[in-house]
Protein backbone atom coordinates (compact mmCIF):
# COMPACT_ATOMS: atom_id res chain seq x y z
CA UNK A 1 0.00 0.00 0.00
CA UNK A 2 1.03 3.93 -0.29
CA UNK A 3 0.30 6.34 2.16
CA UNK A 4 -0.60 9.79 1.24
CA UNK A 5 -0.44 11.98 3.94
CA UNK A 6 -1.65 15.25 3.48
CA UNK A 7 -1.70 18.58 5.85
CA UNK A 8 -4.18 20.40 4.09
CA UNK A 9 -3.91 24.50 4.51
CA UNK A 10 -0.14 23.90 5.05
CA UNK A 11 0.83 27.05 3.75
CA UNK A 12 -1.70 28.94 5.70
CA UNK A 13 -0.64 27.29 8.82
CA UNK A 14 2.48 27.50 8.46
CA UNK A 15 2.46 31.40 7.96
CA UNK A 16 0.42 31.44 10.90
CA UNK A 17 2.46 29.91 13.37
CA UNK A 18 5.25 32.19 12.18
CA UNK A 19 3.72 34.68 12.51
CA UNK A 20 1.97 33.22 15.76
CA UNK A 21 -1.62 33.79 14.74
CA UNK A 22 -4.53 31.41 15.73
CA UNK A 23 -6.58 29.38 12.84
CA UNK A 24 -8.54 27.99 14.70
CA UNK A 25 -12.58 29.52 14.52
CA UNK A 26 -11.33 32.55 12.85
CA UNK A 27 -11.86 33.86 9.14
CA UNK A 28 -8.04 33.84 8.21
CA UNK A 29 -6.73 33.99 4.66
CA UNK A 30 -3.34 33.74 3.43
CA UNK A 31 -2.62 35.96 -0.04
CA UNK A 32 0.21 36.06 -2.11
CA UNK A 33 3.44 38.74 -1.43
CA UNK A 34 4.80 40.66 -3.20
CA UNK A 35 2.44 41.31 -6.17
CA UNK A 36 0.09 44.54 -7.08
CA UNK A 37 -2.62 42.77 -6.51
CA UNK A 38 -2.51 40.01 -4.48
CA UNK A 39 -4.87 36.96 -4.30
CA UNK A 40 -6.17 34.75 -1.65
CA UNK A 41 -4.11 31.39 -1.61
CA UNK A 42 -5.66 29.79 1.19
CA UNK A 43 -8.15 29.88 3.82
CA UNK A 44 -9.99 28.90 7.10
CA UNK A 45 -13.29 26.99 6.27
CA UNK A 46 -14.85 30.03 8.90
CA UNK A 47 -13.17 32.54 5.80
CA UNK A 48 -14.59 30.34 3.56
CA UNK A 49 -18.22 30.22 4.80
CA UNK A 50 -18.39 34.33 4.78
CA UNK A 51 -17.42 33.49 1.01
CA UNK A 52 -13.72 33.86 0.45
CA UNK A 53 -12.22 31.95 -2.32
CA UNK A 54 -9.05 30.69 -3.60
CA UNK A 55 -8.04 33.07 -6.61
CA UNK A 56 -10.03 35.59 -5.06
CA UNK A 57 -8.34 39.50 -5.14
CA UNK A 58 -7.49 40.28 -1.39
CA UNK A 59 -9.38 43.05 -1.09
CA UNK A 60 -12.34 42.11 -2.58
CA UNK A 61 -11.86 38.85 0.30
CA UNK A 62 -11.93 41.87 2.91
CA UNK A 63 -14.68 43.15 1.13
CA UNK A 64 -16.86 40.50 1.78
CA UNK A 65 -15.91 39.31 5.23
CA UNK A 66 -14.77 42.36 7.12
CA UNK A 67 -13.45 40.40 9.95
CA UNK A 68 -11.19 38.24 7.55
CA UNK A 69 -7.18 38.01 9.28
CA UNK A 70 -5.18 38.22 6.18
CA UNK A 71 -1.28 36.54 6.16
CA UNK A 72 0.99 36.93 3.55
CA UNK A 73 2.89 34.33 2.22
CA UNK A 74 6.00 32.96 4.41
CA UNK A 75 8.24 30.74 1.92
CA UNK A 76 10.88 30.42 4.98
CA UNK A 77 8.41 28.83 7.41
CA UNK A 78 6.83 26.56 4.60
CA UNK A 79 9.99 25.24 3.93
CA UNK A 80 10.70 24.42 7.73
CA UNK A 81 7.20 22.78 8.38
CA UNK A 82 7.85 20.55 5.24
CA UNK A 83 11.17 19.80 7.09
CA UNK A 84 9.06 19.13 10.03
CA UNK A 85 6.55 16.69 8.31
CA UNK A 86 9.26 14.77 6.33
CA UNK A 87 12.11 14.68 9.27
CA UNK A 88 8.87 13.34 11.38
CA UNK A 89 7.58 10.46 9.22
CA UNK A 90 11.60 9.62 8.64
CA UNK A 91 12.07 9.29 12.03
CA UNK A 92 10.08 6.87 11.96
CA UNK A 93 11.71 5.17 9.84
CA UNK A 94 9.75 5.52 6.74
CA UNK A 95 11.86 6.34 3.47
CA UNK A 96 9.56 9.63 2.46
CA UNK A 97 8.75 10.95 -0.91
CA UNK A 98 7.65 14.80 -0.52
CA UNK A 99 5.63 15.24 -3.71
CA UNK A 100 4.40 19.12 -2.89
CA UNK A 101 3.63 21.71 0.25
CA UNK A 102 2.18 19.26 3.39
CA UNK A 103 1.90 16.19 1.35
CA UNK A 104 4.30 13.39 1.86
CA UNK A 105 4.18 9.81 0.31
CA UNK A 106 5.38 6.46 1.81
CA UNK A 107 5.68 3.34 0.85
CA UNK A 108 3.73 0.75 4.06
CA UNK A 109 5.04 -2.30 3.59
CA UNK A 110 8.11 -2.24 5.17
CA UNK A 111 6.92 -0.32 7.99
CA UNK A 112 3.61 -2.09 8.91
CA UNK A 113 5.95 -5.72 10.65
CA UNK A 114 7.66 -2.88 12.76
CA UNK A 115 4.49 -1.49 13.97
CA UNK A 116 1.94 -4.46 14.15
CA UNK A 117 -0.08 -4.29 10.96
CA UNK A 118 -1.03 -1.25 8.58
CA UNK A 119 -3.68 0.39 11.48
CA UNK A 120 -1.07 0.60 13.98
CA UNK A 121 1.10 2.40 11.54
CA UNK A 122 -1.43 4.83 10.17
CA UNK A 123 -2.21 5.73 14.17
CA UNK A 124 1.31 6.37 14.79
CA UNK A 125 1.69 8.49 11.93
CA UNK A 126 -1.84 10.44 13.05
CA UNK A 127 0.01 10.32 16.39
CA UNK A 128 3.48 11.79 15.07
CA UNK A 129 1.46 14.31 13.13
CA UNK A 130 -0.66 15.49 16.02
CA UNK A 131 -3.60 14.74 15.07
CA UNK A 132 -4.69 14.19 18.19
CA UNK A 133 -4.21 17.41 19.38
CA UNK A 134 -6.68 18.83 16.80
CA UNK A 135 -3.95 19.17 14.13
CA UNK A 136 -5.87 18.28 10.59
CA UNK A 137 -3.85 15.65 9.29
CA UNK A 138 -5.22 13.45 6.24
CA UNK A 139 -3.65 10.26 5.39
CA UNK A 140 -4.94 8.29 2.27
CA UNK A 141 -3.73 4.63 1.47
CA UNK A 142 -4.36 2.94 -2.07
CA UNK A 143 -2.08 0.38 -4.39
CA UNK A 144 -0.55 3.58 -5.99
CA UNK A 145 0.09 7.21 -5.48
CA UNK A 146 -2.97 9.07 -7.23
CA UNK A 147 -4.75 6.48 -5.87
CA UNK A 148 -3.68 7.30 -2.30
CA UNK A 149 -3.67 10.90 -3.18
CA UNK A 150 -7.64 10.69 -4.10
CA UNK A 151 -8.21 8.93 -0.74
CA UNK A 152 -6.22 11.59 1.14
CA UNK A 153 -9.05 13.83 -0.22
CA UNK A 154 -12.11 11.58 0.68
CA UNK A 155 -10.86 10.99 4.04
CA UNK A 156 -11.88 13.22 6.89
CA UNK A 157 -10.05 14.87 9.40
CA UNK A 158 -7.53 13.57 11.42
CA UNK A 159 -8.80 10.34 9.69
CA UNK A 160 -7.99 7.98 6.66
CA UNK A 161 -9.75 5.99 3.92
CA UNK A 162 -8.41 3.36 1.70
CA UNK A 163 -9.52 2.69 -1.66
CA UNK A 164 -8.11 -1.04 -2.45
CA UNK A 165 -6.93 -2.34 -5.75
CA UNK A 166 -10.60 -3.90 -6.75
CA UNK A 167 -12.83 -0.66 -5.82
CA UNK A 168 -10.94 1.50 -7.54
CA UNK A 169 -12.14 1.80 -11.27
CA UNK A 170 -15.38 2.41 -9.41
CA UNK A 171 -14.79 5.21 -7.03
CA UNK A 172 -12.21 7.16 -9.77
CA UNK A 173 -15.13 6.84 -13.01
CA UNK A 174 -17.13 9.57 -11.18
CA UNK A 175 -14.29 12.02 -10.30
CA UNK A 176 -13.87 15.68 -12.16
CA UNK A 177 -10.71 15.77 -14.63
CA UNK A 178 -9.26 17.93 -12.02
CA UNK A 179 -7.78 16.19 -9.86
CA UNK A 180 -5.70 14.22 -12.17
CA UNK A 181 -2.08 15.73 -11.27
CA UNK A 182 -0.33 17.88 -13.90
CA UNK A 183 -3.17 18.30 -16.04
CA UNK A 184 -2.53 21.14 -17.83
CA UNK A 185 -5.64 23.72 -18.23
CA UNK A 186 -5.15 23.78 -22.06
CA UNK A 187 -5.46 20.00 -22.00
CA UNK A 188 -8.63 20.04 -19.65
CA UNK A 189 -10.39 22.83 -21.47
CA UNK A 190 -9.96 20.55 -24.96
CA UNK A 191 -11.33 17.59 -23.21
CA UNK A 192 -14.28 19.47 -21.40
CA UNK A 193 -14.87 20.77 -25.24
CA UNK A 194 -15.31 17.21 -25.87
CA UNK A 195 -17.97 16.42 -23.36
CA UNK A 196 -15.23 14.54 -21.15
CA UNK A 197 -15.61 15.59 -17.58
CA UNK A 198 -14.83 13.07 -15.84
CA UNK A 199 -12.02 10.47 -15.48
CA UNK A 200 -14.47 7.86 -16.72
CA UNK A 201 -14.77 9.62 -19.39
CA UNK A 202 -11.25 10.00 -20.57
CA UNK A 203 -10.93 6.50 -19.79
CA UNK A 204 -14.05 5.43 -21.99
CA UNK A 205 -11.86 7.41 -24.98
CA UNK A 206 -9.69 4.99 -27.09
CA UNK A 207 -5.56 5.44 -25.58
CA UNK A 208 -4.62 5.35 -29.63
CA UNK A 209 -7.00 8.80 -29.98
CA UNK A 210 -5.40 10.01 -26.76
CA UNK A 211 -2.33 9.85 -27.85
CA UNK A 212 -2.52 11.54 -31.27
CA UNK A 213 -4.63 14.64 -29.52
CA UNK A 214 -2.61 15.31 -26.15
CA UNK A 215 0.60 13.10 -26.96
CA UNK A 216 2.07 10.95 -23.99
CA UNK A 217 1.51 13.47 -21.32
CA UNK A 218 -2.86 12.87 -22.86
CA UNK A 219 -2.01 9.05 -22.45
CA UNK A 220 0.03 9.70 -19.36
CA UNK A 221 -3.30 10.95 -17.84
CA UNK A 222 -5.59 8.18 -19.97
CA UNK A 223 -3.56 5.43 -17.20
CA UNK A 224 -4.11 7.29 -14.28
CA UNK A 225 -7.61 8.02 -14.62
CA UNK A 226 -7.94 3.79 -15.06
CA UNK A 227 -5.93 4.06 -11.69
CA UNK A 228 -2.74 2.50 -13.42
CA UNK A 229 0.15 4.75 -11.44
CA UNK A 230 3.29 3.49 -12.87
CA UNK A 231 5.47 6.13 -11.08
CA UNK A 232 5.65 4.61 -7.73
CA UNK A 233 7.28 6.65 -4.35
CA UNK A 234 10.80 7.84 -4.79
CA UNK A 235 11.27 8.29 -1.58
CA UNK A 236 13.93 11.39 -1.25
CA UNK A 237 17.23 10.38 0.17
CA UNK A 238 17.92 11.86 3.24
CA UNK A 239 21.26 14.58 3.81
CA UNK A 240 21.98 17.04 6.14
CA UNK A 241 21.36 20.04 4.40
CA UNK A 242 24.44 22.67 5.07
CA UNK A 243 23.27 25.68 6.19
CA UNK A 244 25.34 28.82 6.84
CA UNK A 245 23.27 31.85 8.25
CA UNK A 246 24.86 35.46 8.84
CA UNK A 247 22.85 37.80 11.50
CA UNK A 248 23.26 41.43 10.69
CA UNK A 249 23.80 43.84 13.55
CA UNK A 250 21.21 46.10 11.95
CA UNK A 251 19.07 45.82 8.84
CA UNK A 252 20.66 46.38 5.36
CA UNK A 253 19.02 47.39 2.56
CA UNK A 254 21.83 47.14 -0.41
CA UNK A 255 23.07 44.95 -2.42
CA UNK A 256 26.34 44.96 -2.63
CA UNK A 257 26.36 44.26 1.20
CA UNK A 258 24.04 41.10 0.25
CA UNK A 259 25.59 40.36 -1.90
CA UNK A 260 29.38 39.84 -0.47
CA UNK A 261 27.26 38.27 3.11
CA UNK A 262 26.22 35.57 0.65
CA UNK A 263 29.54 35.52 -1.27
CA UNK A 264 31.19 34.34 2.19
CA UNK A 265 28.93 32.29 3.84
CA UNK A 266 29.24 30.18 0.12
CA UNK A 267 32.66 30.25 0.84
CA UNK A 268 32.29 28.95 4.07
CA UNK A 269 29.62 26.57 3.00
CA UNK A 270 32.04 24.71 0.68
CA UNK A 271 34.32 24.14 3.13
CA UNK A 272 32.21 22.00 5.28
CA UNK A 273 33.41 18.45 5.78
CA UNK A 274 29.69 17.47 3.70
CA UNK A 275 31.35 18.77 0.63
CA UNK A 276 34.40 16.72 0.63
CA UNK A 277 32.27 13.99 -1.06
CA UNK A 278 29.36 15.71 -2.83
CA UNK A 279 28.81 18.54 -4.62
CA UNK A 280 25.21 20.80 -4.29
CA UNK A 281 23.04 20.74 -7.41
CA UNK A 282 21.04 23.84 -5.86
CA UNK A 283 21.98 26.55 -3.47
CA UNK A 284 19.15 28.53 -1.60
CA UNK A 285 18.97 31.68 -0.27
CA UNK A 286 16.63 32.67 2.80
CA UNK A 287 16.30 36.16 3.43
CA UNK A 288 14.57 37.13 7.35
CA UNK A 289 13.40 40.70 6.68
CA UNK A 290 12.44 43.40 9.03
CA UNK A 291 8.76 43.09 10.42
CA UNK A 292 9.12 39.63 10.76
CA UNK A 293 8.59 38.79 6.61
CA UNK A 294 11.07 36.12 4.86
CA UNK A 295 12.22 35.98 1.12
CA UNK A 296 13.74 33.04 -0.36
CA UNK A 297 14.57 31.88 -3.76
CA UNK A 298 16.61 28.46 -4.78
CA UNK A 299 18.50 28.06 -7.96
CA UNK A 300 19.46 25.03 -9.48
CA UNK A 301 23.57 25.17 -10.76
CA UNK A 302 24.45 23.91 -14.23
CA UNK A 303 26.48 21.26 -12.89
CA UNK A 304 26.88 20.26 -9.37
CA UNK A 305 30.33 21.84 -8.26
CA UNK A 306 31.71 22.94 -5.15
CA UNK A 307 33.12 26.16 -6.48
CA UNK A 308 32.25 28.97 -4.51
CA UNK A 309 32.54 31.19 -7.36
CA UNK A 310 30.59 29.26 -9.41
CA UNK A 311 27.89 28.59 -6.74
CA UNK A 312 28.02 32.56 -5.51
CA UNK A 313 27.76 33.55 -9.05
CA UNK A 314 23.90 31.36 -8.88
CA UNK A 315 23.07 32.44 -5.86
CA UNK A 316 23.50 35.92 -6.60
CA UNK A 317 21.19 36.07 -9.67
CA UNK A 318 18.16 37.09 -8.19
CA UNK A 319 18.76 39.14 -4.95
CA UNK A 320 17.88 42.08 -6.55
CA UNK A 321 14.18 41.31 -6.21
CA UNK A 322 14.84 41.24 -1.96
CA UNK A 323 12.26 43.46 -0.90
CA UNK A 324 12.69 44.66 2.47
CA UNK A 325 15.91 45.62 4.51
CA UNK A 326 17.63 42.21 5.77
CA UNK A 327 18.24 41.22 9.42
CA UNK A 328 19.92 37.68 8.66
CA UNK A 329 20.84 35.93 5.22
CA UNK A 330 21.41 32.18 4.65
CA UNK A 331 22.50 29.81 2.48
CA UNK A 332 21.45 26.55 1.86
CA UNK A 333 22.93 23.43 0.03
CA UNK A 334 20.39 21.02 0.67
CA UNK A 335 20.41 18.49 -2.95
CA UNK A 336 23.68 16.27 -3.50
CA UNK A 337 25.18 14.84 -6.14
CA UNK A 338 28.40 12.76 -6.06
CA UNK A 339 31.55 14.54 -6.48
CA UNK A 340 33.61 14.44 -9.26
CA UNK A 341 37.45 14.47 -9.36
CA UNK A 342 38.39 18.25 -10.28
CA UNK A 343 41.31 19.06 -12.09
CA UNK A 344 43.32 22.01 -10.85
CA UNK A 345 43.65 25.06 -12.51
CA UNK A 346 47.27 24.87 -14.80
CA UNK A 347 49.47 27.82 -14.71
CA UNK A 348 48.82 28.95 -10.82
CA UNK A 349 52.66 29.45 -9.53
CA UNK A 350 54.16 26.96 -7.28
CA UNK A 351 55.53 29.20 -4.86
CA UNK A 352 51.85 30.85 -4.62
CA UNK A 353 50.54 27.72 -4.10
CA UNK A 354 53.07 26.73 -1.41
CA UNK A 355 52.66 29.77 0.40
CA UNK A 356 48.75 30.29 0.23
CA UNK A 357 49.01 26.44 1.53
CA UNK A 358 51.77 27.22 4.73
CA UNK A 359 48.99 30.05 5.91
CA UNK A 360 46.07 27.74 5.28
CA UNK A 361 48.32 25.36 7.75
CA UNK A 362 48.71 28.40 10.63
CA UNK A 363 45.05 29.20 10.39
CA UNK A 364 43.96 25.32 11.22
CA UNK A 365 46.57 25.17 14.50
CA UNK A 366 45.49 28.72 15.15
CA UNK A 367 41.72 27.54 15.55
CA UNK A 368 42.65 23.02 16.65
CA UNK A 369 44.57 25.52 19.69
CA UNK A 370 42.10 28.32 20.53
CA UNK A 371 39.29 27.54 18.98
CA UNK A 372 36.85 28.23 16.23
CA UNK A 373 36.18 32.05 17.21
CA UNK A 374 40.08 32.43 17.39
CA UNK A 375 40.30 34.14 13.41
CA UNK A 376 38.19 36.50 12.37
CA UNK A 377 37.47 37.98 9.12
CA UNK A 378 37.00 41.20 8.10
CA UNK A 379 33.15 41.53 6.23
CA UNK A 380 32.62 45.05 4.67
CA UNK A 381 28.72 45.86 5.09
CA UNK A 382 28.58 49.45 4.49
CA UNK A 383 31.87 50.55 3.11
CA UNK A 384 30.77 54.12 2.00
CA UNK A 385 28.91 54.91 5.23
CA UNK A 386 29.36 58.07 7.05
CA UNK A 387 29.68 56.40 10.05
CA UNK A 388 32.40 54.69 10.64
CA UNK A 389 31.28 51.71 13.08
CA UNK A 390 28.61 50.84 10.06
CA UNK A 391 31.31 50.23 7.46
CA UNK A 392 32.50 46.99 8.23
CA UNK A 393 32.12 43.68 10.98
CA UNK A 394 34.28 40.96 12.03
CA UNK A 395 33.33 37.25 11.28
CA UNK A 396 34.25 34.20 12.68
CA UNK A 397 36.22 32.25 10.38
CA UNK A 398 34.82 28.65 9.42
CA UNK A 399 37.35 26.06 10.41
CA UNK A 400 38.28 24.36 7.50
CA UNK A 401 37.71 27.34 5.53
CA UNK A 402 40.01 27.02 2.48
CA UNK A 403 39.17 29.97 0.90
CA UNK A 404 42.43 32.69 0.35
CA UNK A 405 43.66 33.63 3.85
CA UNK B 1 26.28 26.93 11.34
CA UNK B 2 25.25 30.55 12.49
CA UNK B 3 27.84 33.39 12.87
CA UNK B 4 27.81 36.00 15.18
CA UNK B 5 29.21 39.41 13.77
CA UNK B 6 30.70 42.04 15.95
CA UNK B 7 31.48 45.73 14.39
CA UNK B 8 34.79 47.07 13.86
CA UNK B 9 35.89 50.34 15.26
CA UNK B 10 33.06 50.97 17.95
CA UNK B 11 33.57 54.28 19.59
CA UNK B 12 35.07 54.40 22.78
CA UNK B 13 34.26 56.59 25.73
CA UNK B 14 36.37 59.60 26.41
CA UNK B 15 36.46 62.61 28.57
CA UNK B 16 37.03 66.09 26.80
CA UNK B 17 37.93 69.34 27.89
CA UNK B 18 36.77 72.16 25.81
CA UNK B 19 38.42 75.44 24.22
CA UNK B 20 36.04 78.22 25.81
CA UNK B 21 36.85 80.50 23.06
CA UNK B 22 35.84 78.27 20.13
CA UNK B 23 33.94 75.08 21.71
CA UNK B 24 36.30 72.79 20.22
CA UNK B 25 37.89 70.03 22.29
CA UNK B 26 41.13 71.38 23.78
CA UNK B 27 42.16 68.04 25.73
CA UNK B 28 40.94 64.26 25.51
CA UNK B 29 40.99 61.54 27.68
CA UNK B 30 40.02 57.65 26.70
CA UNK B 31 41.20 54.73 27.54
CA UNK B 32 42.72 52.20 24.34
CA UNK B 33 42.33 48.68 23.51
CA UNK B 34 45.49 47.66 24.70
CA UNK B 35 45.82 49.77 27.84
CA UNK B 36 41.82 49.87 28.86
CA UNK B 37 42.95 49.96 32.87
CA UNK B 38 45.84 53.06 31.93
CA UNK B 39 43.73 55.68 30.42
CA UNK B 40 45.31 58.19 28.04
CA UNK B 41 45.52 61.70 27.94
CA UNK B 42 46.21 64.16 24.76
CA UNK B 43 46.33 67.56 24.12
CA UNK B 44 44.61 68.79 21.00
CA UNK B 45 47.39 70.51 18.53
CA UNK B 46 45.09 71.33 15.84
CA UNK B 47 41.39 70.49 14.88
CA UNK B 48 41.67 69.23 11.38
CA UNK B 49 38.22 68.97 10.32
CA UNK B 50 34.51 69.18 12.03
CA UNK B 51 31.94 67.69 10.39
CA UNK B 52 28.12 66.61 11.03
CA UNK B 53 26.47 63.62 10.48
CA UNK B 54 22.64 62.98 11.21
CA UNK B 55 22.15 59.98 9.61
CA UNK B 56 19.67 56.35 10.13
CA UNK B 57 16.80 59.25 11.38
CA UNK B 58 14.26 57.01 9.88
CA UNK B 59 15.16 53.96 12.48
CA UNK B 60 15.24 52.89 15.60
CA UNK B 61 18.53 53.74 16.20
CA UNK B 62 19.10 57.54 14.89
CA UNK B 63 22.60 58.91 14.54
CA UNK B 64 23.58 62.37 15.39
CA UNK B 65 27.01 63.31 15.80
CA UNK B 66 29.27 66.40 15.51
CA UNK B 67 33.06 64.86 14.41
CA UNK B 68 36.01 66.51 15.13
CA UNK B 69 39.60 65.35 13.60
CA UNK B 70 42.52 66.04 16.05
CA UNK B 71 45.95 66.51 15.42
CA UNK B 72 47.22 65.92 19.16
CA UNK B 73 51.04 67.63 20.34
CA UNK B 74 52.22 64.07 20.26
CA UNK B 75 51.85 64.51 16.58
CA UNK B 76 49.06 61.41 16.41
CA UNK B 77 45.58 62.02 14.61
CA UNK B 78 41.81 60.56 16.14
CA UNK B 79 38.60 61.69 15.33
CA UNK B 80 36.67 62.89 18.69
CA UNK B 81 33.02 62.62 18.33
CA UNK B 82 29.94 64.06 20.22
CA UNK B 83 27.08 62.20 20.48
CA UNK B 84 23.90 64.27 20.23
CA UNK B 85 21.58 61.75 21.23
CA UNK B 86 23.34 60.38 24.23
CA UNK B 87 25.39 63.65 25.19
CA UNK B 88 28.78 62.28 25.46
CA UNK B 89 31.79 62.19 24.16
CA UNK B 90 33.81 59.24 22.10
CA UNK B 91 36.54 58.59 20.14
CA UNK B 92 37.06 56.51 17.24
CA UNK B 93 39.94 56.00 14.79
Amino acid sequence: MVAWIWLPRFLLRAAARAEGCALTGRAVALIERETAHPRVVQRTPEAAAEGVERGMLASRAVGSCPDLAVLEEHPGAVLRAQEWLLAALEGMGAAVEPRAAGVAVLETRGLEPLYGGLDALVAAVLERLGAGHGHDVRVGLGPNPFAASVAARAAQPGGVRCIAHHELRAVLEPLPLAVLPNANARMLAVLTALGVRTLGGLRAIDPGQVADRFGVPGLELWRLAGGEDARGVRPRVPAEPVVETLRFPEPVANLQTLARAVELLVERAVTRPDCASRAPRSVSVAAGLVGERSWRVRRVLRTPTVDARRIALTALAQLEQIPAPILEVQVTFDEWALREVEQPALGTPERVRRGVAGVRRAQEQVQATLGPGALLQVLEIEPWSRVPERQAVLVPKAPGDRTEP
Amino acid sequence: MTSSVRRLNEPRHAEVELDPASGRPSRVRWSGHSSPRTPRIARVEHVLDVWYVDDAWWTDSPVRRMYYECQFTEGTRLVVLYDLIQRAWFVQR
